[in-house]
């Protein structure tokens, strides 16, 4: 099946051609890889992506502070109205909880075999709210604490419970869990409200929430696209602390122009008049509330929340645009790279049949005890195999250049370089099955050149046309009608995207490839087993 | 079964070109020899024989293997030299040579080394820059060097000087000699009577008429030119009962005709003449074609 002194006649006769585009080809590859992984890639989409990012984490930051203000704003002046109650009452009740009347009525239903909160809500019956509120907080203190210690101890203990309601709500709006320091701040603060003597629920709730958004946004850290974005990276403290007064200073402005033209709206109404001052606080309260959402939304948009989607989009991938597997992936691989090995291709699979019946000097290896079927399976396995050790040296020094600019930040690792190098080989062994048909086909070089030769360069340049219009191209800039050119060429099988994406389609497109160089490779075989030499 | 056979052999490439309904038979140790004009179909024969080409209806068998269906193996008896030399691309005749050797799977380079000297060829010389006298000796080693049971030559000795074609022609009787089967085609009619037992005529793809040498050899009339002195020798002479074929007053010079049995007559009637010249017109080869051809027109 295979001729060695054929072999050795095609090596003899090629050697110098495989050497030269291996050379260049793995000396390109090299510079390609070094040059990215050394020096700065783009500043301008760098300086995009940092920009994105800052006000990304600004328009957050606002959005939390605004809606962790809201929840304050509700809860403080919720619990200040109870404090002063339950304050009283915990105060009005006896030291010893034995003879506390509101315990042992408590301690009989729950002996009757009642439930803790049917027990509470038969103590609570004809109470009114505030009251009923003191009652339970008193009847919890007890649960606890057992007897009633000092004044300074119940006053804590209606502080941390007015605390905990807060930060658990401030934790369901979805802040991140509250670290030590910001429980302590808190209750510090939430201390010093609660015993000033002017207390503007608002103002303090302004000086409050900015503390404590600086706090826990400082140690934030979100990852992207397998990198961690440092808050700390983009923000000093004060900065943090700055943006979500600004934002809560806005908040407030906003709900306050609201509720004067709810007022003003309202007292044109008839039900104004039937209603109390109560109610009518209360009714006004309720229609604000309403509005509570869409500002805290308008109030906090980023700028890419303030484009069309489609813009945004575009810009957040033109952002994120993956340089590496543009240059790297589509740019060599696809079109720089093969270059050289398509032209090996061409000129080699006509030296090794075509040229030589076209000049007669097959007729030297047929007038041998040498099949022609031994003939096309040795120039066939040439072919191939220089392929195969040209792909294995430039593999070996792409590796090799990506471990030496290992750090400076190539997104491509080392298995996807490998399958890059692979589908370049599997490209570049279906277009020389492709040649190697029109030198087995026909008798004359300038036929096999012509056809062979025009066909890989009509894909060749195709593939060139198509890049413009295809994904590695971010959208922004990208000419989609140049997609179809994608559909005339067979290097189109090879699917950088999907290895580069981690995905898997490149695989049965790969087998497409091998396909097709194997089936060439068949047809050219047989037509030259049987077709007539000039010879 | 012949050694070689051609069984109604048609390749025809249309417009009345190609060969038809070739028919040969030659044994083993014979040697044949195919003339014919340019395109008439000589190199078409060879490439059947070589398997280059497959035939439209008919064969070629050698020893009983079909030349198309068994090309590779038929090629171990066989040495060729082809009608254009072209080399593969290699440096030297000797790397073309060891090539070739190693493809013929040829054990020993002794053989290839005493044609090389008896040729005095130069195999370091670039392939490339060769003379095409050089490009023959060095495919007349190739084709030799395997001792092959059979030759296949197509026009062999073009390009060789007349010092170069006589030991070429050695070269090919003394394999005629060993027992070697010769398939030569030329067109030099001498160097074919003196190799080929038998001359075969191709025209326009026919074959036309088949001749063995010695045939030729045996031709029993001869045929002089003789030139008198002056011209009442020539008048007279013209008298004598001789069969003159052609006569030119100008020169005092007759063509005649004689029987080999009947030349001491000649002679010695001669003897009473003033002669001039007289030489012979050899009948040869190329005289027998020459008036098959007027015959058949």
């Amino acid at each position: 099946m295979f001729s060695k002194p054929l072999f050795k006649q095609s090596c003899k006769a090629n050697f110098i051609t495989w050497l030269f585009v291996t050379v260049i080809t793995c000396i390109m590859i090299a510079m390609v890889i070094i040059i990215l992984g050394t020096l700065k890639v783009n500043s301008v989409q760098t300086s995009m992506m940092n920009i994105l990012i800052s006000d990304t984490l600004e328009s957050t930051i606002e959005e939390y502070s605004m809606k962790s203000y809201a929840i304050a704003d509700t809860t403080l002046k919720e619990s200040s109205k109870y404090y002063e109650e339950a304050k009283e009452f915990f105060e009005s009740q006896s030291a010893n909880m034995e003879e506390n009347e509101v315990i042992i009525e408590y301690n009989e239903l729950i002996a009757s075999g009642i439930t803790d909160s049917e027990a509470r809500n038969q103590i609570t019956s004809n109470k009114s709210e505030l009251e009923a509120l003191a009652i339970n907080l008193f009847i919890d203190y007890y649960l606890i604490h057992g007897d009633m210690e000092s004044s300074e101890e119940t006053i804590n203990f209606l502080i941390s419970s007015i605390v905990h309601k807060f930060s658990d709500d401030l934790i369901q709006s979805g802040v991140s869990e509250t670290t030590q320091t910001t429980l302590e701040l808190i209750v510090a603060s939430i201390d010093d409200y609660l015993n000033s003597t002017n207390k503007n629920v608002q103002d303090f709730a302004n000086q409050l929430i900015p503390n404590i958004m600086s706090e826990v946004f400082y140690s934030f850290s979100v990852v992207q696209n397998d990198k961690t974005i440092y808050v700390s990276d983009y923000f000093t403290k004060d900065a943090i602390y700055e943006t979500s007064y600004t934002s809560i200073v806005s908040y407030r402005a906003q709900m306050a122009i609201r509720e004067e033209k709810l007022w003003e709206e309202f007292q044109q109404t008839s039900e104004y008049e039937t209603m109390t001052e109560e109610e009518r606080q209360e009714y006004i309260d309720n229609q604000l509330s309403e509005y509570e959402e869409v500002t805290i939304i308008n109030l906090s948009e980023s700028l890419l929340g303030q484009l069309p989607e489609a813009i945004a989009n575009s810009l957040t991938e033109l952002v994120e645009m993956d340089v590496y597997g543009l240059v790297i992936g589509s740019l060599f691989y696809k079109i720089a790279g093969l270059l050289l090995p398509i032209i090996y291709v061409i000129m080699v699979s006509n030296n090794l049949l075509a040229s030589q019946v076209d000049n007669g000097s097959m007729a030297y290896v047929l007038s041998t005890p040498t099949k022609r079927s031994k003939v096309t399976f040795t120039q066939m396995s040439f072919l191939t195999l220089s392929l195969f050790a040209m792909f294995a040296l430039l593999t070996i020094t792409s590796v090799i250049s990506l471990f030496i600019v290992s750090g400076g930040g190539i997104s491509i690792s080392i298995p996807q370089m490998l399958l890059l190098n692979l589908g370049a080989f599997l490209t570049v062994f279906a277009l020389s099955g492709i040649c190697f048909l029109a030198s087995s086909w026909f008798n004359q070089s300038k036929y096999a050149l012509g056809i062979g030769g025009g066909i890989s360069m009509f894909f060749l340049v195709t593939t060139i046309l198509g890049l413009f219009g295809s994904s590695s191209i971010p959208q922004a800039i990208r000419i989609e009608s140049m997609n179809y050119f994608n559909y005339f060429t067979i290097i189109t099988l090879f699917d950088t995207t999907s290895i580069l994406a981690g995905t898997l389609d490149y695989l049965w497109k790969f087998g497409v490839l091998a396909l097709i160089g194997l089936i060439t490779y068949l047809i050219g075989m047989i037509k030259f087993n049987k077709k007539d030499l000039p010879l | 079964m012949d050694y070689i056979e051609i069984n109604h052999l048609t390749k025809d490439y249309g417009n009345n070109i190609g060969l038809f309904d070739i028919n040969l038979r030659i044994k083993q140790g014979e040697a044949l020899g195919i003339v014919g004009a340019n395109g008439a179909g000589k190199t078409t024969l060879l490439r059947c024989i070589m398997g280059f080409i497959k035939p439209t209806t008919g064969n070629i068998t050698i020893e009983q293997k079909d030349t198309w269906l068994k090309s590779a193996e038929v090629k171990h008896l066989i040495g060729y030299v082809p009608g254009e030399i072209a080399f593969p691309e290699l440096r030297s005749g000797i790397e073309f040579l060891k090539s070739q050797a190693e493809f013929l799977r040829l054990k020993y380079f002794t053989d290839a080394n005493s044609i090389i000297s008896t040729l005095k060829l130069d195999t370091s010389a670039n392939l490339r820059r060769m003379s095409k006298g050089m490009k023959q000796k060095t495919a007349i080693v190739e084709c030799f060097m395997s001792k092959p049971k059979i030759i296949i030559l197509d026009e062999p000795s073009t390009g060789l000087d007349p010092l170069m074609r006589e030991s070429f022609l050695k070269l090919l009787k003394q394999a005629k000699q060993n027992g070697a089967t010769i398939i030569m085609t030329s067109h030099l009619f001498e160097e074919l009577e003196e190799i080929c037992d038998r001359v075969a005529l191709i025209e326009q793809g026919k074959l036309k008429e088949i001749v063995s040498t010695s045939k030729i050899k045996r031709y029993p009339y001869r045929e002089y030119n003789i030139s008198f002195k002056d011209q009442k020798e020539y008048l007279s002479f013209c008298q004598e009962p001789f069969d003159i074929i052609d006569a030119d007053v100008d020169i005092n010079q007759v063509t005649i005709k004689v029987n080999k049995k009947n030349i001491p007559n000649l002679l010695s009637t001669l003897k009473k003449y003033n002669l001039s010249y007289l030489t012979e017109n050899k009948y040869t080869l190329e005289k027998y074609f020459n008036e098959f051809v007027k015959k058949e027109s």
